[in-house]
């Protein structure tokens, strides 16, 4: 308990000082990081036991008290000299952050998340490295670390974020899903189309027939859920008049901004459909199955933009684009990109669906021993169908993004987006083998590229030199994840 | 007290980043020591054209070391990765920023975001669809392909009078510089009755086995050929080589446009192509209006870079000027 005390004041003390250090040099993140160490080195040990005996509120108070006077402490004897002296709110205010900070520490040390040792010392080492190494801006301000930089690299991972989670889902069954990067480019080029010109005919009827063969497949699901016990018959007749319904009003008049946003993911959903099809009832190998889909969706994508023009630019206003539009490319309160926030939104539900449902045990069940599953009464051939749907329907989702991000469609947009979401899920540490993996990993895999991108961007490095680090970081990623590099300190158990 | 290890990494994020980002909120820096910094954001670096005009932007840069530092950064021809680098540039708040778009509207919203940020833009080469950008600086393929059109009439006999069989073969059909270069080529060739095009709307696709096998065809099907005109070097020289295979090359005139030194310049300086024309890359002169605008002084809107012709005449004084030794 002394121990902790003295740890926590050290801690609260080197915090304060850092803050006060130069811009300039790397004093003051030196100093954090020694904050950290400390802190962590006297603390950690007692956190569990700490939080079992006084709960969560008392545990973390009593972690931010000396870390407050350490802070106060800190913040007054390294002032410059004697006749300075520091303001009120100042204080208070660091002592309040370093209140938020220490409160949840206990709890939040005690998420399973944590184990995933190496990914995230990695992810850590790297944020500890960009700040150490990032350029000034005209202010002296650190840009790797400044709120805007760090907004920029959450919109700039999404789409490739956005992507990963999918893969995932499909890699976790053994296979792997070649097709989303053009069926990404698919969905720009339809959503930029749907909203300019709605007249087009081929792709109004391509985006038809996606919806309503979902609508139909949705609707005999709810009506055999709502009426389980109506006649045969009853759901597809239901199903088909819906179908009819929407078929002919989205004929007569056109997309509109809600036919546009939902066009795209329901395309990709069934050309991922199409491949869980051949995967699961063809039994295709996922690489050739949907290597073969991803050329056709290729070539389907050109031709649905047309042959005198390729790219396909948005701009709004009347009789264009809704304003509405817009939206999926603001930032909120000028800085949290909304496609961040969908990607992070995607993440929690994939999260959920893989660790509360049985839908999700299905899933890891297939990937570990199909062979298996089967046997022991897992839905193979619907849980890999399903997988490939969903992988499919993010694809289209993120072909809307990028029409809105970058207010264009076209289908060359993808080219080799789909290699850079297998390698944020193979960072992340889902096996290629199936059946090992998790939505958080490949989170952190997406993190650690988006970063390694960042910061090599902020360094200046050359795009080639960039490419071979990229690489390297794969390799030894992957290494660490089978073993084959044994880092001492990281494989001592606990 | 034992610690146990696989929790310490995890722990340490959380930690680690909220003080550090403290860091420039109280930076007892210098400000405006700082050397000024112009970033450039280039969409490709893998054509020739591209490689150069990088080329030509950094040894113009170099002259003026001692006033900023230039950071080139390329985009591996992806408009995301533009983008990226564009928002990066923003960040670092750099003082002068050009880029040269992958895409219009792709670039458009960050271009704009740029200058809503308070930095000067200088578009180069392909515009952004915005108005408010500082400068931009361009060729103009329609006055290039006029350039041509004229040095066609006068190699086949002078205005009003020029007689002989020309074919043209196109760069990417449905691109506007070969839409541009084309039309500009037909407002002299049209009107001289004694021309006569062969072929209609051949596509090259800019590529010099395209040009060569289109040209293969056409030499079997028409005995005579005083002229081709490719909308860029490669697909002319691909085209010197199919007659040349056919043993046809001493009556044709090869003309292109581009004049790369190491191609279009070398290829003329051999005697191969007779002219090409410089599609000038906007290098130096983002260079030199960059250095102004950090000087305070203020550029034109549009910067149109002229056009000039490559001869056996004139190309030694160019490969020269270009620092391309012949070989």
């Amino acid at each position: 308990m002394r121990l902790l005390l003295l740890g926590s004041f050290l801690a609260g003390f080197l915090l304060a000082w850092g803050m006060e250090a130069p811009a300039g040099s790397h004093q003051g993140a030196v100093l954090s990081a020694l904050t950290v160490a400390a802190f962590i080195s006297c603390a950690h040990p007692l956190a569990r036991r700490l939080r079992e005996r006084f709960g969560r509120l008392h545990s973390g108070l009593l972690f931010a008290a000396p870390l407050v006077l350490g802070a106060v402490a800190g913040t007054i004897l390294s002032l410059p000299s004697a006749e300075d002296t520091v303001g009120v709110p100042v204080l208070l205010g660091r002592s309040f952050a370093v209140t938020l900070l220490a409160v949840p520490y206990p709890t939040v040390a005690r998420w399973s998340i944590w184990r995933r040792g190496h990914r995230l010392l990695a992810l850590a080492l790297l944020l500890v490295a960009g700040a150490l190494l990032s350029p000034r801006d005209r202010d002296g301000g650190n840009v790797f670390l400044s709120v805007g930089n760090q907004a920029d690299v959450l919109r700039q991972v999404s789409s490739n974020g956005i992507l990963a989670v999918g893969m995932t889902l499909v890699v976790l069954t053994g296979g792997i899903d070649l097709a989303v990067g053009t069926t990404m480019a698919l969905g720009s080029t339809v959503t930029a189309r749907l909203l300019m010109d709605r007249g087009t005919t081929s792709v109004l009827v391509a985006s038809s027939v996606a919806l309503s063969a979902w609508t139909f497949l949705l609707t005999i699901l709810l009506v055999r859920r709502l009426l389980p016990h109506a006649r045969p018959y009853v759901p597809p007749t239901l199903a088909g008049l819906v179908c009819a319904l929407l078929c002919s009003s989205l004929l007569s008049s056109g997309a509109g901004l809600l036919g546009a946003l939902l066009s795209a993911p329901a395309l990709g959903a069934l050309c991922g459909l199409a491949s869980g099809a051949l995967v699961a009832r063809g039994s295709l190998q996922p690489f050739i199955a949907t290597l073969a889909m991803m050329i056709t969706v290729l070539g389907a994508g050109r031709l649905l933009a047309g042959t005198d023009q390729m790219v396909h630019p948005i701009y709004f206003g009347p009789d264009q684009a809704p304003e509405a539009f817009r939206l999926l490319r603001e930032r909120i309160f000028d800085l949290v990109p909304v496609p961040g926030l969908v990607f992070l939104a995607v993440a929690a539900l994939a999260a959920l669906l893989l660790n509360r449902t049985s839908l999700g045990r299905h899933i890891f069940a297939v990937g570990g021993n199909e062979e298996a599953a089967r046997l022991s009464g897992v839905p193979v051939v619907q849980t890999k169908l399903f997988v490939y749907s969903i992988c499919g329907l993010l694809a289209g989702l993120t072909g809307v993004l990028y029409a809105a991000q970058y207010t264009q469609g076209k289908p060359d947009a993808g080219t080799g987006w789909e290699l850079d979401a297998i390698a944020a899920v193979v960072i992340g540490g889902t096996s290629l083998r199936g059946g090992v993996g998790s939505v958080g990993g490949t989170l952190i895999g997406v993190l650690l590229f988006g970063y390694l991108a960042n910061i090599l961007q902020l360094q200046n490095v050359d795009s080639s030199r960039q490419l071979v680090v990229k690489g390297l970081l794969i390799v030894g990623a992957v290494l660490l994840q089978e073993g084959k590099l044994r880092l001492g300190f990281l494989r001592r158990s606990p | 007290m034992r610690l146990s290890l696989p929790h310490v990494p995890g722990l340490l994020l959380p930690f680690a980043l909220l003080p550090l980002s403290l860091l420039p909120a109280c930076g007892k820096g210098s400000p405006g020591k700082r050397k000024s910094v112009v970033a450039f954001s280039q969409c490709t670096t893998t054509e020739p054209w591209r490689v150069l005009f990088n080329r030509e932007l950094k040894r113009e840069a170099e002259k003026h070391a001692d006033e900023f530092d230039l950071v080139v950064a390329d985009a591996e021809d992806r408009t995301d990765r533009q983008v990226e680098q564009v928002e990066n540039f923003i960040r670092q708040k750099v003082d002068v920023l050009l880029v040269s778009p992958k895409e219009s509207p792709g670039l458009t919203p960050v271009v704009e975001r740029a200058i809503d940020a308070g930095i000067p833009v200088l578009v180069l080469d392909r515009n952004v669809a915005t108005e408010r950008v500082t400068a931009f600086i361009g060729g103009d393929n329609r006055e290039i392909g006029r350039a041509a059109g004229g040095f066609a009439v006068d190699h086949l006999g002078g205005l009003g009078k020029a007689t002989g069989k020309v074919i043209e073969i196109w760069g990417g059909m449905a691109s506007t510089p070969a839409q541009e270069r084309h039309l500009g080529f037909r407002d002299y060739v049209a009107k001289e009755p004694g021309i006569e095009i062969l072929l209609d709307n051949q596509d090259g696709d800019w590529k010099q086995d395209r040009g060569y096998s289109i040209m293969e065809t056409a030499l079997k099907a028409f005995p005579r050929i005083d002229l081709v005109y490719a909308h860029n070097d490669p697909m002319a020289y691909g085209a010197y080589l199919a007659a040349k295979d056919a043993g046809r090359d001493k009556g044709i005139a090869f003309v292109g446009i581009d004049a790369i030194p190491e191609e279009g310049g070398l290829w003329v300086k051999k005697g191969w192509l007779t002219a090409t024309f410089v599609y000038a890359t906007p290098g130096v002169e983002a260079i030199r209006q960059a250095t102004k605008l950090l000087q305070g002084e203020t550029v034109p809107e549009t910067t149109t870079l002229p056009t000039r012709a490559v001869t056996r005449e004139t190309v030694d004084a160019f490969l020269a000027a270009a620092g391309v030794g012949s070989k």
